[in-house]
């Protein structure tokens, strides 16, 4: 196989990672475990807490969503991003403006606590 | 160079498909759990989506339209309605000041004002219907007039 190939393949699945990243995905590997029962365990405590204000939470840890059945034969916890709806856009974007915590971006799955709209910013 | 997803599916799909445009996504990390959801209740409360209850004592769901801003838009009927014509008299007062120097200036935060109080309220009334009439004001006497608002001075 030629070198053009090889770098159509690599570029398109996006498994050409530099040795730096290489080194800090073993690095983080270490540690998964450990951060995904936290951030599952914190995103329990967020979803339970805007659940019992009444807003509509969408996570597979809480009793009331849907194929919650077919999720728990399918993954031990149950993830670390939710969603919630609050009736009017407007109100959201200032929710999604007025966190100092949660930082505005479109990513998930790092050690720090993100808020965004999907359908306005993804 | 951003690639979007969600944004970049028309409106009409995205609402076939579920995608509420109200959706917020929140992606949970490390951080203390009581600091995350006290950012998000403090978030929650400035954007009027949640009000204290003192009945309750707790956080409960405002409802849309329901905070003290949204009922005085409605009064002031800025959605096209036409407003209800007032015409009773406001009786107002305020302590006579003058800006010395620099009022412009402490709108864009620039410098301090210079102002001075008068020894002296003015009250004012203002009257729809052009005419100031009211028991009230007989202890004062007409200084000048501004559109409907009289200026009035205490004997």
């Amino acid at each position: 196989m030629c070198v053009q190939q090889l770098a159509f393949t690599i570029n398109s699945v996006g498994n050409a990672l530099t040795p730096g990243d290489s080194f800090l995905l073993l690095r983080g590997i270490k540690t998964l475990a450990v951060r995904m029962d936290r951030q599952q365990a914190n995103a329990q405590i967020v979803a339970s807490y805007l659940h019992s204000l009444g807003f509509l939470v969408h996570y597979p840890g809480l009793p009331d969503h849907p194929g919650r059945e077919i999720h728990q034969r399918l993954a031990e916890g149950n993830g670390a991003v939710l969603s919630f709806e609050t009736g009017s856009k407007e109100l959201s974007e200032k929710i999604v403006g007025g966190t100092r915590l949660w930082g505005i971006s479109v990513s998930f799955g790092c050690v720090n606590s993100l808020i965004s709209m999907p359908c306005v910013m993804s | 160079m951003f690639i979007f997803s969600h944004a970049s599916i028309d409106p009409a799909t995205r609402a076939a498909r579920g995608l509420p445009e109200d959706l917020i996504r929140l992606c949970v990390g490390i951080e203390d759990a009581t600091d995350l959801v006290d950012d998000l209740e403090a978030a929650l409360r400035e954007a009027g989506a949640i009000k204290y209850s003192t009945a309750e004592n707790k956080f409960i769901l405002a409802r849309h339209g329901d905070d003290p801003i949204s009922r005085a838009v409605q009064k002031l009927a800025l959605d096209g309605e036409k407003p209800v014509p007032d015409n009773s008299e406001w009786f107002v007062s305020a302590p006579g000041k003058v800006i010395l120097f620099g009022e412009h200036a402490v709108v864009h935060g620039v410098v301090r004002a210079l102002h001075s109080a008068f020894n002296e309220t003015k009250f004012g009334v203002d009257c729809s219907s052009g005419i100031c009439r009211s028991a009230m004001l007989r202890s004062y006497q007409f200084a000048s007039r501004w559109k409907n608002i009289c200026i009035l001075r205490r004997h």
